[in-house]
């Protein structure tokens, strides 16, 4: 980057992140019900790292990932397909949704291969969002 | 008695039983079944009742049922040589002659079995696509049975060939897995009951023998001729399975058991399935005017050469007229069609063997002749010629492999296949020149070889038909080409002073002349044991092919008649041709030459520069590499496609919908109007910036207006970060955007409106569409208690239409790499 960004994005930013990460898991878990979804929680967690990157430039952002945004990519697309797969391993036809309830701090939460298939969504959208803004940032001026 | 006989006609000839008695009464001249039937009686028992106790006697009465058992050995006898292909690169680690025993185990214990009877008459049956009705069938008949022994039989010639002539070299294990990989094809080709299963074995056999021409993949030719291969047989393939599908069509089935039920030959498609299905075996069995890939294929090693044009790829499409022919023959559409294509083909093939000096052209042109002959004969649709066909498609096999091979042993040895520079190789290579020896007898039709035997029958069934002249005609004059062929590479090359092309040659070694030596000895052995292998081998094969169970003798001395005469004039003017060899080759070079220019090649050369450079211009006129010209492009086709139901509908059904205006929403729609407007006139960076932002933002209130939380999060969210992305991508932009030209100006308002305007219509009409409530109203009732969400929007993309998700997010993700990869591309670029 050409200037460093300001004193403001710089302070609140890394104290932001979290919470960002968090609203992103919110909006994913509620989306069965709610608005919200793999989608929306996927774009939420990519400006968590944008913004990142918009202050600490691509490297902060890098870090702040862990992983190449093409890992994410990839390990998206698989277990979205995984969990579509998965019911043909049960005898049933293709994508049909398969649920189970497990008992998570004293409450029963239904988890299903739909879940699974957002998450898959939700990693694709991080790993291109975040792909296409490094590369930008990265970019020589 | 009688019953006996009908018995034991049954289990040799379960097929051949069956389909006669579905045939038209009239099919056959009463003349030729007085000839050939009354001896039968006799002779099927005497032939066939020794075997009695043999292995067929298993099959009794379930021949036809789909029995597990059976449906293995069949299944095994396919797969296997997929499974040696795959583990042949362990194989070729194994050191010394153990490797040449190890690769032939298989091929040789196949082959061993199907000559003791293993598997004949059954059937499997393997379920594929059950939904389509589509299974792989495979059935061992006579003919199927003659065609596995050739293929097992020379194949495992073929390996131990193989794994003496690349010695040491590691890609010798690639070639061997291919080798193993196209004689599991050929094996499935010709044991398929089932139009389908034939189809995908047949395409198996050219994608593998692409892999073999194209084996020496550095040399620009055998690139170019492996692609020529493919192609013209790949097209063929398509014709045949047009052709076999049509059929298919008009019988109700594609098992070859249902095909052969229908009464094709009163059709009226019949024409056209003839058509498409001799055009199929014509480009196999390279047949003029397709013959050209075959000498062109010459650029594979020899050990494929010798396996794929002697005894295997290119017979398949003999094989093929010689599978339909009990259905589709006997009409004169069908014989006017064989025997003239065969007729061509077999002179074409003599003639051009005598202009080259490439000892492997020449072969393989001489093959070309053969195939003809063996057209013509199935054309002539006669039981003698069937008998022919049987016998000559042993015999040719048993000669045209030891000859490529030793010509394989020459240049091994010599480095050059070059006949002009050879001679006296008999006394540095004796094992070979035995073989070549043998194979030139063979290729000569010198008794008391078996293609002697099948030579003679063939011109005995030419002069019995309708169409004696031109059959006999081009069979003798074929029969002289080939035996000046036979001369020119069977003495030529080994008498004289010794003359090597240069290097000091010595004798191959055994692997190399062993297996050769084997089989041209097998192509003498066969003659001299002609009753034997007449009544195991042949008479079953000629029984598919005639459609009738027919008894099979031959004979070396059938009197002073005609096709001895046209033998004997055949080899005089063979001789005499290849003592004049060296002018007869000019002359014949440059007619051909001049042939040439007009000929077919020259239209497949043009055709395929034609489309390369089509497809050339197409690229660069589509992939200009220009951003907004893509963008352009995509708008206005997106545009056009958008206005095309319009139109189809006149504009009706259009009308804007009935609700009241409230002053928010026009206030909501004014800012998306001002800021839409602003940022396509401002100059600024930024100001254009903000004003996307407020348009998207301007989307996402009208979305919450209308209930629809779900998209207007995510407008809301995906704004956001387009915003962040254009601020990253700031840097990069122009500092002031630069007004475009007036010209300029005007195309892109007009694009804008275009699109903009025919969107709305779309909208409009879309939203007047009743059908959608139905399906969202089935969607919103299900949600909750299928899918067990509550939100619509959610349980559709992730559960209702997860496929299309999947779709989408491999798009996306595809796109983001595209991204990534153009952003790094060029910074490494510019790095450099």
């Amino acid at each position: 980057m050409r200037t460093r960004a300001s004193l403001i994005l710089r302070t609140t930013i890394p104290a932001l992140l979290p919470l960002f990460l968090v609203f992103s898991v919110f909006i994913f878990l509620r989306g069965h019900n709610e608005p919200g979804g793999g989608f929306s929680a996927g774009l939420v967690a990519s400006a968590a790292f944008a913004l990142m990157t918009v202050a600490f430039g691509p490297d902060a952002g890098r870090r702040a990932l862990g992983l190449q945004p093409q890992v994410y990519l990839g390990a998206g697309i698989l277990l979205s397909g995984a969990s579509l797969l998965m019911p043909l391993a049960a005898g049933k036809p293709m994508g049909e949704g398969m649920w189970t309830t497990l008992s998570l701090l004293g409450r029963e939460v239904k988890v299903g291969t739909p879940l699974a298939f957002d998450l898959g969504v939700l990693l694709v959208v991080v790993g291109t969002a975040s792909g296409i803004v490094f590369a930008l940032a990265e970019e020589r001026d | 008695m009688a019953s006996m006989r009908a018995q034991s006609l049954r289990r040799h000839y379960p097929d051949q039983v069956r389909r006669v008695s579905l045939r038209p009464a009239e099919r056959r001249p009463p003349r030729a079944l007085a000839i050939i039937v009354p001896p039968l009686r006799e002779r099927v028992k005497r032939c066939f009742g020794r075997r009695g106790g043999g292995p067929g006697s298993a099959t009794v009465g379930r021949v036809f049922q789909p029995d597990r058992e059976l449906a293995v050995e069949l299944i095994v006898l396919v797969g296997a040589p997929f499974v040696a292909g795959a583990a042949s690169p362990l194989l070729w680690r194994i050191p010394g002659v153990a490797r040449a025993s190890a690769l032939a185990a298989l091929p040789t214990a196949a082959f061993v079995w199907l000559l003791a009877g293993g598997a004949s008459g059954t059937r499997a049956d393997l379920p594929w696509a059950t939904e389509l009705g589509i299974r792989f069938v495979f059935e061992l008949d006579g003919l199927s049975r003659l065609f596995a022994i050739l293929i097992t039989g020379v194949g495992a010639v073929v390996v131990v060939y193989t794994s003496g002539y690349f010695g040491q070299r590691r890609d010798g294990a690639w070639f061997t897995a291919a080798i193993f990989a196209f004689m599991g094809s050929m094996l499935g080709a010709v044991t398929a009951a089932n139009v389908l299963t034939l189809y995908v074995f047949w395409e198996l056999t050219s994608l593998t023998s692409y892999a073999l021409i194209g084996f020496r993949h550095e040399d620009v030719r055998a690139r170019d001729s492996a692609l020529q291969a493919l192609f013209v047989t790949t097209a063929g393939g398509l014709a045949m399975l047009a052709g076999l599908v049509l059929w298919g069509h008009v019988a109700g089935g594609y098992d070859f058991d249902t095909l052969f039920e229908a009464d094709l030959r009163s059709h009226g498609w019949y024409p056209a399935v003839v058509g498409l299905i001799v055009a199929g075996a014509a480009t196999k069995s390279a047949q003029v005017p397709f013959h050209f890939w075959l000498p062109n294929a010459m650029a594979a090693p020899t050990p494929a050469s010798a396996y794929l044009h002697s005894a295997t790829m290119v017979k398949l499409g003999v094989y093929l007229l010689a599978r339909v022919a009990p259905a589709l023959g006997g009409t004169t559409v069908w014989t006017a069609a064989l025997v003239c294509v065969g007729s061509v083909t077999v002179v074409a093939g003599a003639f051009l063997a005598l202009t080259t000096i490439d000892a492997k052209r020449l072969l393989a042109f001489t093959t070309v002749g053969a195939l003809g002959a063996m057209v013509l004969l199935i054309g002539l649709d006669s039981p003698a010629a069937a008998k022919a066909v049987a016998a000559f498609l042993l015999a040719h096999a048993l000669y045209k492999a030891p000859l490529f091979l030793a010509v394989g042993a020459i240049e091994h040895e010599t480095g050059t296949r070059d006949l002009s520079k050879l001679s006296g190789l008999a006394r540095t290579m004796p094992a070979t020149f035995a073989v070549a020896v043998l194979g030139a007898a063979g290729m000569g039709g010198l008794p008391p070889m078996l293609a002697f035997l099948a030579k003679e029958a063939g011109l005995e069934a030419a002069r019995d038909s309708a169409w004696a002249q031109l059959a006999f005609g081009a069979l003798a004059v074929g029969g002289a080409g080939f035996a000046a062929a036979a001369v020119i590479v069977g003495i030529r090359p080994w008498a004289g002073p010794v003359r090597t092309g240069g290097t000091a040659a010595h004798e191959a070694p055994p692997s190399m002349w062993a297996g050769p030596l084997l089989l041209a000895g097998a192509g003498a052995a066969a003659g001299l044991l002609h009753p034997e292998v007449a009544s195991r081998l042949i008479a079953p094969a000629a029984s598919a092919i005639a459609g009738e169970p027919l008894a099979v003798r031959f004979g070396y001395w059938h009197g002073w008649n005609p096709p001895l005469a046209a033998t004997a004039a055949g080899l005089a003017a063979g001789g005499a041709l290849a003592v004049w060899w060296s002018e007869v080759r000019r002359t014949a070079a440059a007619v051909a030459g001049w042939v040439g220019t007009l000929g077919p090649e020259r239209w497949y050369w043009l055709w395929l520069d034609g489309t390369r450079r089509t497809a050339a211009a197409t690229a660069r006129t589509l992939q200009h590499g220009k951003l907004r010209w893509y963008l352009a492009t995509s708008l206005a086709a997106g545009a056009g496609l958008a206005a095309l139901p319009i139109i189809g509908a006149r504009g009706e059904g259009l009308r804007l919908p009935a609700a009241e205006w409230r002053a928010y929403e026009l206030a909501v729609c004014a800012l998306i109007g001002v800021a839409a407007v602003g940022a396509a006139a401002t100059r600024d960076r930024v100001f254009a910036i903000v004003c996307l932002g407020a348009v998207g933002l301007g989307t996402a209130l009208v979305y919450v207006i209308f209930s629809a939380p779900d998209l207007a999060l995510t407008q809301l969210l995906v704004d956001t970060l387009a915003v962040i992305v254009l601020v990253l991508a700031y840097y990069h932009f122009p500092r002031a955007l630069p007004w475009p030209r007036p010209g300029a100006l005007l195309r892109d308002a007009a694009l804008a409106t275009a699109v903009g305007g025919f969107v709305t219509l779309l909208l409009l009409g879309a939203s007047a569409e009743a059908a959608q409530e139905r399906v969202s109203a089935v969607f919103a009732e299900r949600s909750l208690s299928e899918a067990f969400g509550r939100n619509v929007v959610n349980v559709i993309l992730v559960d209702f239409r997860a496929l299309d998700t999947l779709g989408e997010v491999t798009v996306l993700a595809a796109a983001a790499l595209g991204v990534y990869g153009l952003l790094k591309l060029r910074r490494a670029r510019d790095e450099e």
